[in-house]
Formats: structure tokens, sequence, C-alpha cells
């Protein structure tokens, strides 16, 4: 199971590198169009693994709260910019769920929380942004660092960051006709501050409360025999 | 009840907004980005009179103006030289490409608000189950999900507002404790609650064995027949833009705008693409005012 | 022949040492309809799951269930999903689709029917079930008792010989709770469905139900014919049982002297025609009704005038030109049904909502305004679900938590005070969420009481309480009153109100329509009323309001006659 999944994740991560080398050596017309076919591309596998795979009911509707709650938690934080709860949640959901369900809850999150913001040609690109948080979070939780919070903290602060980047690769791929480094730079120093907070609220959601959500989350998974392994 | 452009199939509806975006990322000749998105806000309109294009009005624009004016000063491809700025050269392509790149991404989401309005969260699901049920079904579950949520965190909210807990007063750190807080008691009293979801799906037969499907919407032969003319109307958009047709040469040095006599036909097919829902809805009015 | 057969049942969770279940034995016929009560965690709900097996709960059991005279284990799983439906306590948490004619086919579809049958059949009944216009809307619109229709009219497209209900009715309010149990009555005299009914609101339910079970620590302590019930409930005196009892039926008990099984009135009907054979004279001889209560004439701390509040531009008015003065020490019950405006009329009292005109003012400061020590120094708030004041993982936890925030001084032994009041020292470790509703209204009245609060306001208190817990929650909250504290609770649980309020006032249609003392509101009314009042309306005997009010004031010659 752990090495298929592994597996999984090698595969689309090179599939991913060589379309966006192919992407910047080869000549096309529609470039965002191709980004988010490609973004789809990578996603299918994890999506056909989930609608495979032996699941109950409850794990479903579990599932589904939690991507609800990471989607609705930016509600209270209305007043704070910047400051969201979502990845922190799908990070929490990936440590304790695993890889697969970190993967699913991210991805659905995105799909469901721009329902009320508006969808656009960014829904694919965050949509595997925060399906790769929750993944990568699943596939790190056995090892030790991952087990002590300042890991998590490192995790969540690089992802932070990870995330802005990979966000940052729409508006990129849309303009891949008049791509300068220049062009390129800009866009991600414009983006430093807004990834930094995003790094920082991480970190700190992580630090006060990883605790405590991973023993509620636990508590509940021993209760009802949810989502092992 | 639904009428007009609303009340057709949502297969045609997706197909529509795919064409859409397609076309408007594919062609890059100035008049066709331009009609084309002069009839999406048209269309958008038609829906609710343009109230939900409203409040992206300003977005839209400030992003396309960022668009257009940034990208001749970051790019210097090109061979028509304007001007200098700061020992750069300020190109004429450079500001073409600026103003289709920005039409093009204005059309687009523009057109993703329509979508929202018209293939709003069950149409939307009705075509994704086909192709992933569970994980439309789990998206479906999620999104019915957040109004009891939003109901729960409201409820939340005035019981910490009364024990001092506001999210109004205090420090970042104390106000982003104060919201997490709040979540985690939505947490803790969701996965319970939701536990009873599950069991009132499994004592309805889920997962028991294989589902069917109920219909609500059926292909019928104005479906059919739209269904057909988009296709055929897209495929001659697409075969006349890979001869060159309703494109322009941008780099290295600007082409010719000039129309000849097959961009014509392919801005024809064009409009009659994205004037769908403005036909569907005419018509319907027309019947109406002949009725009378 | 018998639907169900339980023969000597016994049920015991892991990790637990008493059985939920103990030696039960019952025989339930087909086409019966029999409602089961009892004090929360008396083992009914348990009992109701084992007979339902997708939903029965993990544990050791011994003894056995037949299905029309099969083990039920032994029956295939697909017919007894179909022929034994489950209608569940929320009505919210067991719809599953977005939209209501999905949630209708869900069960449908997931048992693999044709479109073709779908179609005729959800045709069929949801025209019989007059709910055409409810297709329209998304199931998060629906009021309380619509999604509970909804939720049962799904269960019925499968066709199903039995009906589980487990608390339907808890979560609405009365009017919807009626339109349940007619529901109910229909499906079991016209479809002839087997209905099994756990419930605490009983008023109705023993005029319909063929059979009552009374159970108790896991064991059936009372059963038979509804009559036969209240009667030996009274002979025995069983003190924890005769809450359940419908106030006619406690009333003709406890005034007539010469009681027969068979003349205890169910009804309003039923008790009318025994009152009109009890002498005519006592017309005139009883005490003219006096309010009991005395108008409190304090200061007004609480005020809210001329406010209109709508949610958005585009949405219907909510409060209209609504007015409202709460004087110190008055205990003021808000009442009205669903959609009448009173859950935001409390929000606008508690600063939540700022409404577009006019204001909420508490000591003329308008209480938007208000922040941190003003507002957790002077109000409390009792949600309808008390599980959300709760953020620590104990009781005692959450108490050292108030007073730190509070800095009061002492603070251990006014910690061990407050348990000893409330008679919950043996939760202090507990963690909320292994407490029962009425463990949870205490433990958070007690943890609210610590910093002495002015004013009260409560939501809905009495959702899903049996009538020993509310009669007790009221008991507390009149103790309190008594203390010189400020009440305002909102409810729909008419009889609640008329015991307990000093002050009530109707909401409709966004405003307050009336206010006054229970009596001036009540009395004479057709539906806002209690079933005592309806019953004492037009008799020979002077109009009351409530059982305790009949006993004081009637005259002693009926009562001896």
């Amino acid at each position: 199971m752990a090495r298929s999944r592994t597996y999984l994740l090698i595969v689309s991560v090179i599939i991913f590198i060589l379309l966006i080398t192919a992407f910047v050596f080869f000549q096309y017309n529609a470039y965002l169009l191709m980004s988010l076919v490609i973004i789809a591309c990578i996603m299918i596998p994890f999506f056909a693994r989930f609608e495979l795979k032996k699941i109950k009911g409850r794990e479903v509707v579990i599932l589904a709260i939690l991507a609800a709650i990471a989607a609705i938690g930016r509600v209270p934080f209305a007043g704070l910019p910047s400051v969201q709860p979502t990845s922190f949640v799908i990070i929490v959901t990936g440590l304790v769920f695993g890889s697969e369900s970190g993967f699913i809850v991210g991805a659905v999150a995105a799909i469901v929380s721009n329902i009320f913001l508006g969808q656009g040609p960014w829904t694919p690109w965050q949509m595997f942004a925060w399906g790769m948080m929750g993944m990568s979070a699943g596939l790190l939780r056995n090892i030790w660092f991952m087990r002590k919070v300042w890991g998590q903290c490192i995790f969540g602060f690089i992802w932070g960051y990870l995330f802005g980047w990979l966000m940052n690769l729409w508006i990129v791929t849309s303009n891949i006709e008049n791509f300068t480094w220049e062009f390129f730079v800009s866009i991600y120093v414009s983006s430093i501050y807004h990834d930094l907070a995003h790094a920082l609220s991480n970190v700190f959601f992580l630090v006060v409360f990883s605790v405590s959500w991973v023993k509620i989350m636990n508590h509940f998974k021993r209760k009802y025999g949810l989502l092992e392994g | 009840m639904e009428n007009g452009y609303r009340s057709y199939h949502p297969y045609v509806q997706f197909l529509y907004y795919l064409c859409v975006s397609i076309l408007a990322m594919y062609f890059n000749h100035p008049l066709f980005l331009i009609i084309a998105c002069i009839l999406m806000v048209f269309v958008n309109i038609s829906h609710d009179g343009g109230r939900a294009l409203r409040k992206w009005g300003l977005v839209l624009i400030v992003m396309s103006m960022i668009i257009i004016v940034l990208n001749p000063f970051l790019v210097s491809r090109g061979t028509n030289i304007l001007f200098y700025f700061r020992d750069k050269q300020v190109t004429l392509e450079a500001t073409i490409y600026g103003i289709t790149m920005s039409l093009s991404l204005v059309i687009v989401l523009i057109m993703f608000v329509s979508f929202n309005l018209v293939l709003n969260g069950n149409r939307f699901l009705f075509i994704f189950s086909k192709v992933l049920p569970r994980t439309a079904f789990l998206i479906m579950l999620a999104i019915r999900f957040v109004p009891l949520l939003n109901r729960r965190l409201e409820e939340i909210g005035m019981v910490h507002r009364i024990r001092g807990m506001s999210m109004t007063e205090g420090s970042i750190r104390e106000r982003a404790k104060i919201g997490m807080l709040r979540i985690q008691l939505l947490l803790t009293l969701s996965l319970e609650e939701a536990i009873q979801t599950a069991d009132s799906m499994k004592a309805r037969g889920y997962g028991i064995g294989k589902k069917s499907s109920y219909i609500p919407y059926k292909m019928e032969k104005r479906d059919w027949g739209w269904l057909l003319t988009l296709v055929l109307l897209f495929l001659i958009c697409i075969v006349g833009g890979s001869l060159g047709y309703g494109k322009i040469q941008i780099y290295p040095e600007l082409g010719t705008l000039h129309f000849f006599l097959l961009d014509w036909i392919l801005f024809v097919c064009m409009i009659s693409i994205f004037s769908f829902p403005l036909i569907a809805e005419g018509r319907e009015k027309l019947r109406w005012i002949y009725l009378k | 022949m018998d639907i169900f057969k339980i023969n000597d049942l016994s049920f015991r969770y892991p990790d637990m040492e008493n059985k939920v279940l103990d030696h039960v034995t019952i025989h339930i016929p087909e086409g019966e309809f029999v409602v089961v009560c009892g004090p929360s965690g008396c083992g009914k709900t348990t009992l109701l799951r084992l007979l339902k097996t997708e939903l029965a709960p993990v544990g050791e059991s011994t003894g056995e269930i037949y299905y029309f005279n099969k083990l039920l284990n032994s029956w295939d799983n697909r017919k007894l999903i179909e022929e034994i439906g489950f209608v569940f306590q929320d009505p919210e948490n067991q719809i599953v689709m977005d939209e209501v004619m999905q949630e209708i086919v869900f069960s449908l579809e997931n048992l693999g029917y044709s479109h073709f049958e779908m179609r005729k059949r959800v045709a069929e009944l949801v025209h019989s079930f007059g709910m055409e216009h409810l297709l329209e809307y998304k199931p998060s619109e629906l009021s309380g008792g619509q999604k509970q229709l909804l939720n049962l009219l799904s269960i019925l497209l499968l066709k199903p010989k039995v009906l589980l209900l487990d608390e339907p009715t808890s979560q609405l309010d009365p009017v919807a709770a009626k339109d349940l149990i007619i529901m109910l009555e229909r499906l079991n005299k016209e479809m002839g469905i087997t209905i099994v009914l756990v419930e605490h609101r009983l008023e109705e339910l023993f005029a319909i139900a063929d059979r009552v079970l009374m159970m108790d620590e896991g064991k059936i302590v009372h059963a038979g014919d509804s009559k036969e019930v209240i009667y030996k409930l009274y002979k025995n005196n069983d003190e924890q049982f005769i809450p359940y009892v419908p106030a006619v039926s406690r009333l003709y008990l406890e005034i007539e002297q010469f009681h027969k099984i068979e003349n205890i009135p169910l009804t309003v009907k039923e008790s009318k025609e025994w009152m009109n054979e009890l002498p005519s004279d006592v017309e005139n001889s009883g005490q003219s009704v006096q309010d009991s209560f005395s108008i409190t004439h304090h200061d007004t701390i609480l005020s809210v005038k001329n406010t209109y509040f709508q949610y958005d531009k585009d949405l219907p008015m909510i409060l209209k030109n609504l007015s409202l003065q709460i004087k110190q020490g008055d205990y003021f019950a808000i009442i009205g049904g669903n959609g009448s405006g009173k859950t935001t009329l409390l929000k606008a009292c508690l600063g939540m909502i700022k409404p577009q005109r006019g204001s909420a003012r508490y000591l003329g400061k308008d209480i938007t305004k208000l922040k941190g020590k003003e507002l957790y120094k002077k109000f409390a708030y009792l949600p309808q679900n008390p599980r959300i004041y709760f953020i620590q993982d104990t009781m005692v936890k959450e108490m050292q938590e108030v007073i730190n925030q509070h800095k009061i001084e002492n603070g251990s032994a006014k910690i061990e005070e407050m348990l000893d009041l409330f008679g919950i020292a043996h939760l202090r470790n507990r963690h909320p969420y292994d407490c029962s509703g009425g463990e949870l209204q205490k433990a958070a009245l007690a943890c609210m009481l610590l910093s002495k609060p002015e004013i009260l306001f409560i939501d809905e208190p009495t959702k899903g309480l049996d009538p020993i817990s509310k009669q007790h929650f009221g008991k507390i909250i009149k103790e309190l009153h008594k203390t010189g504290m400020t009440i305002v609770m909102v409810t729909h649980d008419i009889e609640f109100a008329a015991i307990n309020a000093h002050r009530c006032a109707i909401m409709f249609d966004g405003a307050i329509t009336v206010d006054g003392t229970p009596k001036e509101l009540f009395k004479g009314n057709y539906f806002y009323t209690t079933a005592i009042n309806r019953a004492t309306r037009m008799s020979n005997l002077p109009e009351v309001l409530t059982l305790e009010e009949a006993l004081e004031i009637w005259p002693d010659h009926v009562l001896t006659y």
C-alpha cells in the first residue's frame, strides 16, 4: 500500500515536471488551457484510487465534513486578511487520516470554498496545491520529525511558500508566450509577503492547535474505527 | 420553473462553456476577443441583469489594467519600439500582447461568473458524477454541510461574544487563536453529528450494491440540435484557427490585423457560438410577445 | 402475526459495566402503534437500533430478535433495508443530498431501482403527501418539520412494513410535531404500517398508541394499553413516570375521586366530556382567577425600540417595528413558531446583529457596541445546544477558565459550591461530550453563574429533554430568578413558559403581537395555550392554565365530590 502510494506520487511529480518542460520548450497556443488539462491529468490517478478503494459510508461523510470545515474555516477570519485555517485543517487531516484522505480533503476543500468565493481557472491549481499539501503531510506523518511540533511547523512554513508558488504558476503559465525571467521573478517577489503571512499563520496554528486537533481526530478515529492505514 | 437558456440540458450548457473558454484562449485577434467579451457581458446580463457580474466588475477592470500596463514594461520582445523606459525598450508587440492576454482572461473570468450562475451545484455534479461518482457524491455532501456548519459557527460566535471572546478586538495573535478555537469547537461538534448522517445513509442502503441513478435532466430534441450545432461551429473555428485565421502574429513582429474572407466566416461562427444563451433567451421572449 | 418478537434480549456496550438492556421480552403484532418512553439512558434508543441491523450498536448481546418468525440476522440485507425504515432524532443531520428531489430518491438509487420505478413511486407519494411545493427548495431552506417529513418520505418510497422512529419530534415546534404525529397515525391506520416510536413528548401520543412501553434501566417497567398504564402509574404513585402522563389525564386522576380505567381522558375532547358530568353549580363558587405573580415595577434594563432588521437587501424583513422592554428581575418568555423571528430577536438582544433601524440597548447603551468585560460580566447566554459552551475537556477546567478570566477570588471554593448547588459534582472530571443534554445545561449554567451575571438569555431550553429533566431545569431557573437575576427565554414550549415565566410575549411575523402575564396571554387561545386550558375553557369549572393552578384554586368541594 505505502509503496504504491509513493510510486504514484513520484509518477505524478515526474509527469508534472515533464509537462512543464514541454511547456517551456515547445510551441503551443492555448497555454492556460493546456495547463489545466495537465493539472487534471495529474490528479486523475488520485481520484481514481479513491473511486476504486473500498471505503465505508462513514468515512466518506467524515472526509466531506473535514473538507467543508476546511473550506468554511475562512469565515471567522474574514477580518484578518491572509490568515486562513484551511491549510492547517488539511495538514492535520493528512497527519491523522493519511495521505489519500489528505489529498481528497485538500482538493475538495478547494472546490467547495470556490463555489462560494467564485470558481475560475485557478480552481484546479488550488485543488492541486492543497491536495498535495494534504498528501505530503500524510506521507511524512510517520517520519520522526513530523511527530514533533517543530517538525510540523517547518513543514507548515515550507508549504505556506510552496502553495503560493504553485498558485503563481497559473499566472505564469497563462503568460508563457511572453515569458521572461524578469516577469517570473517579479510575480514571485510580489507574492512574498502574502506567502509569508500564510506560512506564519500555518506555523502559529500548528504550534497552538496541532496537539489538540490531532488528539480530537485520533480519538474519533479510534472510537469509530475509521480510515485506518 | 427554469426557462430559456437555463432549461437546457447540463451537457449542452457544459459544452457551451467548454467552447467559450477554449475559443477565448485560442483566438487572439483583438476584434474577435473584443466582440466575444461584449457578448459574454450580455450573456451575463441576460441571466440576472448583471448583478453577479457587477461584484466582479472592479476586480476584472483592475486586473486587466495591471496586465495591460505592466506587460510592455516587463517584456521587451518585439520589433516596433514605442519608447524607452529606463533604458529598456517598450514595444508595440508587447502592448498588443498585453491587451489580447487580458481580454482572453477577462472572457474566461466572465464565463465563470455565468458558469457559477447556471451550472451551479447539482447541474455541475450531474455531469461530474458520470465520471467520478464517489468524488462527486463527496463534494455534494461537503456542499450540503456548508449551510449547516455556517449556522453552527454563528451559534458558537454568539456564545463566544457573550463570554468575552471577541474576534474584533485584541491582537492578531489573540484573534487568530479565538478564531481557531471556534473552528475546533465546530470540528468536535460536527464529527459526532456527521456519524448520524452516515447512519442515515446506511439505514437507506448506501453502499449495499450497484447504485442506479435518478435522471433529473432529459436530452430533448432541441438539446440535441444545439449540441450538434455547437460541435459543428466549434470544429470550424478550430480548423480555421489552425490555418492561422482569427489569429494575429505578435512576436517577433506584429502581423496584419486585416480580415480575410475566412476570417469573416470564423468570426460569424464564433459569434454564433458565444450568443447561444442570448438566442435561447430571445426566442423564449419573442414567443411570449407573439402569444400575447 | 408478530412482526417483531424479542425474547429475553440483553445488551451491554463494550467498556461498560451495566447492561443497557436487561432481559427484555416484547412481542409486537403487525399493524400496531407502539410508543416507548423512559428517561435518557434507559436503553430505549439501543433497543430501537437493535431492530435495524444496519444501525445495531457493537457490543455483547444475548437473547433473540425474530422478524416474522425468522431470526432478524438470517434475513436478506436488502429486504430488511426496504422493509424496516428508521427515522432519526435530528431532522437536519439525516439529510444527505443537497436537493430535495435527490434526497427523496436517495434510498431508491442505493437499491438500484429503475428510473421508471423511481418516477412512478415519487409521483404517487409526493402527491399524496402534498409535498410538490417543497421540490423547489434546498433542504437547508426547509423548516425542521418539513425536513422530518422529507426524511419520512424518502423512507416510505421503499414501501416499508415497519417504521422505527427515534424521538422524531424532539427538535420540532409543537405545530410541526403535531403534523408529524398526524402523519404517522395516517400511515398506521390507512396503510397498516407498524410503528415503533420512541418519544418524550407524549401529550398527543397516548391517545393514538395501541400500546405504551415504559423503560427504566434497561427493563420494561410498565407495558400495556395507554389507560391501563396511566392507571397503574397512579396506583403505584410512580413519581418517575407520572410526568409523562398527559396533563388532562393527570387532572382527572388528581381530582376525580372514583376514577375508572375506561374513563381516563386522553384528549381534550374526552376531558370535556368528563367535566360536563361534574355538577354545574360549582361554576360560580370558584374563586375569580387572579394573577399569582406580581408584576415587577423595576427599572427597564434592556430595551429594543422600533427595530427593523433584514439579513440582506433583497431578503424580507425579519424584524418589523419591534419594541420590547425587559425590566430588572423579569422572567420573560418569548414564544413564537418557526420563522417568526424570535431567534433573530435574541441575536439583536445579544448584539450579534445590527438592526437597520432602531436599536437594542442595555441600560441605555447600544448592545452592539458593548465589548469584552461590559458583556461577559453582565450577560450570560445558554444556547440551544449547550455543548457549544464548552471549550475545555473537563467541567472543572472549564470552570477554572471562567475563574481566571474574571479573576474571581477564592476560585476553587466557588467551583465546589456551584458543583454542589447544581448536583453535578460527579461530573467534575467528565468530558463535556460524554454528558447528557440535561447535565450539560446544568454544567453550563454552573460555569456562567460563577461570574454572577445580571441577565441570563436562554434559547429553546426544553428541546430534547425528558419530562423529568425539564422539571428540574424549570426549578433551577426559578431559583435563579428568585436571587434577582433577570431571565429572558426564547421557546416554543408553551406548557413550560406557562408554568415558569412571569411575563410572556407572542412573536408573529417579525413583531411582538402581544405581551402580558401567561394568564392574560394564553387563556382562550386555540393553539397557543396548554391542553389543560383547552379542556377547562367553557367548562363548568374555572378556567385554568396549568395542573398546579387547578389544584390550587379549584373549590375544595369539587375535589371532594
